[in-house]
């Protein structure tokens, strides 16, 4: 993922648009995603299922949950309202891409840089989109793996937490 | 009987450990993956510690004379685990490690002979 990012700095791009290629994501709304950015409103803007509930995306119960409590987490952290902790349809601009491009965490980063640009002061904003069923594919967030990937996230955003930046 | 002091050192120490272990992750020396292996082990001695009788009656199971044994074993058992734990994380990244160097050398090779 931060292949990505470093490929973007390098080649000087304004914005860098996060996109799953699983069929989640529908690109209609990536124009809704940048929007805020080119008016330089926000740095970085999240993509998310629960605002406008849109689609009236289901998930199960225990990701629900899980989800949940990591934006109890969040909120907990760095007092802002994450609905779509997990969502992977992100858009960030020219200095976001340089933090991301800098250093970026391999496992589970979504939670993770999204606390870690609100303590470093950055404006984030979530916006509701639509979201399809898979087409293919798992998420790398199941099964028996849940509780680790939980313990390892929560902690982590604690940890972001007694980060001091600036 | 092991003295009540000797069992608020060993809390005192594994708080310390465990203080340590935050330090290292808040500066980012340490991923939260390998740190998980410590904490697990922190609570699991923090567990024991605060129970002394479930460790006597534990350290009669396994036919251990003296409590102090049974602890020294168990923290050894503890460490020995994590340091096969890292061994075989460091035998992939050697592997990871050459084969990056192989393809980064035939990458390179393509690219001058072009």
């Amino acid at each position: 993922m931060q292949t990505g990012y470093r490929y973007a700095l390098n080649h000087q791009y304004d914005v860098a648009i996060q996109f799953d290629g699983d069929g989640q994501h529908d690109v209609s709304y990536v124009k809704k995603l940048i929007e805020p950015i080119l008016n330089d409103e926000k740095d970085f803007t999240i993509g998310s299922r629960f605002i406008e509930n849109i689609s009236g995306f289901k998930t199960s119960f225990s990701r629900r949950i899980g989800i949940k409590v990591l934006s109890f987490f969040i909120k907990f952290t760095s007092g802002f309202r994450l609905y779509d902790t997990t969502s992977g349809f992100r858009a960030s601009n020219k200095a976001v891409i340089k933090e991301f491009a800098n250093d970026y965490p391999i496992e589970y980063p979504e939670p993770i840089t999204v606390v870690e640009l609100l303590k470093k002061g950055y404006r984030v904003q979530e916006l509701g989109v639509n979201m399809k069923e898979r087409l293919k594919g798992h998420s790398s967030i199941h099964s028996w793996k849940e509780f680790y990937y939980m313990i390892n996230v929560c902690f982590s955003i604690l940890i972001v937490g007694l980060r001091r930046y600036k | 009987m092991i003295s009540a002091n000797l069992l608020i050192w060993a809390i005192l120490f594994i708080l310390f450990l465990f203080c340590v272990i935050v330090y290292l992750l808040r500066n980012k020396r340490i991923s939260m993956k390998y740190a998980l292996v410590w904490i697990l082990a922190i609570a699991i001695i923090l567990f024991v510690l605060m129970l002394p009788s479930l460790m006597y009656r534990l350290a009669s199971l396994f036919g251990f004379e003296l409590l102090s044994n049974m602890i020294l074993c168990v923290f050894i058992g503890i460490l020995l685990f994590i340091t096969l734990a890292l061994t075989v994380m460091v035998s992939g990244q050697k592997k990871k490690i050459t084969l990056l160097i192989q393809e980064v050398s035939i990458l390179k090779k393509e690219v001058e002979d072009k």
